[in-house]
């Protein structure tokens, strides 16, 4: 598939719309303390932490050395997500834009947690830090 | 993978014509390209071989008007004309289906008639009488517009050639919605599924290593 799933379809009601961005703003905070965690601008939250514990495909990896190589791999698309968040225009972000910035970023996190994009949001605290 | 896209360019500005001009155009890739000129309009038919549609139209725009000093594209066609093949692939039938429509040996009959080019191979329709007889004669509402890449190729072109003409104002504007255009693009495509699983791949295999 070429483009995000759903990415021409329009929001149904004002309410749906307002969950997308609200759902979008969760996950981006997530995803900016693993790149804060990366970057060494911040120390590695409890969340993150924990995760990076968890083996992965069978087998341990240093925590750092995963969250090193994760920043790596998918350092693009964390800062154009992190463009999109710290738009001042974020409010104006058009309906395909914010389903793909939400689905990105989705994709991100299902990749880090090693479960389906649709699992995410569960997986995850009510609260980063 | 490369597949032959068919399209024309019409261009503007200097004579294309030349010898001087067909050599240099020769010279620039574009030995895939036939020139003419119709009611005083210069014409480049390119028969290119691309990655994609837009691939095939901006490479052979950059190539004609680097060859040639002074020419500009102004648009790519067809936009208006269709053959058999692009009905079908607008239409999403078979050509061999759109072939009997246009016969009548499958359908209500009426399809309408060609508009031009009387040699059966490269028979052109006018897409909006094609259009309009698929809604009207088979019930199946079919787009108006051109494909998106022919659309984008021509916006591009269209804007380009718009912002020679615009004052200082009206460029830092353009240059704006440009700037957030870029990003909504760069973003539309890294969340694609196809992307994302390439990444998802190297995350993966790394990890294995």
């Amino acid at each position: 598939m070429l483009t995000p799933p759903e990415l021409n379809q329009q929001f149904s009601s004002p309410a749906e719309r307002a969950a997308a961005q609200a759902e979008l703003q969760r996950l981006g905070e997530f995803l900016r303390e693993v790149v804060a965690a990366a970057s060494g601008t911040a120390p590695v939250p409890g969340w993150l932490a924990a995760e990076l514990q968890r083996p992965l495909h069978g087998h341990s990896e240093p925590p750092g050395e995963r969250l090193a190589r994760y920043h790596t791999v998918f350092g693009d698309e964390l800062h154009a997500l992190d463009d999109v968040l710290s738009s001042e225009t974020e409010n104006r972000l058009d309906d395909d834009s914010l389903r793909a910035a939400r689905y990105l970023a989705r994709r991100l996190l299902a990749t880090l947690l090693d479960c389906p994009p649709s699992e995410v949001s569960h997986r995850l605290p009510a609260r980063p830090g | 993978m490369t597949e032959t896209y068919e399209f024309t360019l019409l261009v503007a500005g200097a004579d294309v014509q030349t010898d001087e001009a067909l050599n240099a155009l020769a010279e620039a890739s574009c030995d895939d390209a036939t020139v003419g000129s119709s009611g005083g309009v210069q014409h480049l038919d390119f028969d290119r071989e691309a990655s994609s549609y837009l691939a095939a139209v901006l490479s052979a725009v950059d190539d004609v008007e680097t060859a040639v000093p002074g020419v500009r594209v102004v648009r790519v066609l067809p936009d208006e004309y269709v053959t058999l093949a692009e009905i079908a692939q607008r239409t999403a039938r078979t050509r061999e289906s759109v072939r009997l429509l246009s016969i009548g040996e499958r359908g209500p009959g009426e399809f309408p008639p060609p508009a031009a080019r009387g040699a059966e191979r490269n028979k052109l329709w006018r897409w909006a009488e094609v259009a309009s007889w698929f809604a009207s004669a088979l019930g199946e509402p079919v787009h108006l517009a051109p494909p998106p890449a022919q659309r984008a190729a021509n916006a591009i072109l269209d804007l380009r050639a718009s912002t020679a003409e615009l004052g200082r104002a009206e460029l830092s504007q353009v240059r704006q919605e440009l700037g957030s255009l870029g990003r909504r693009v760069r973003l539309i495509e890294m969340a694609s599924p196809a992307s994302l699983d390439a990444k998802d791949a190297r995350w993966s295999h790394a990890d294995s290593a």
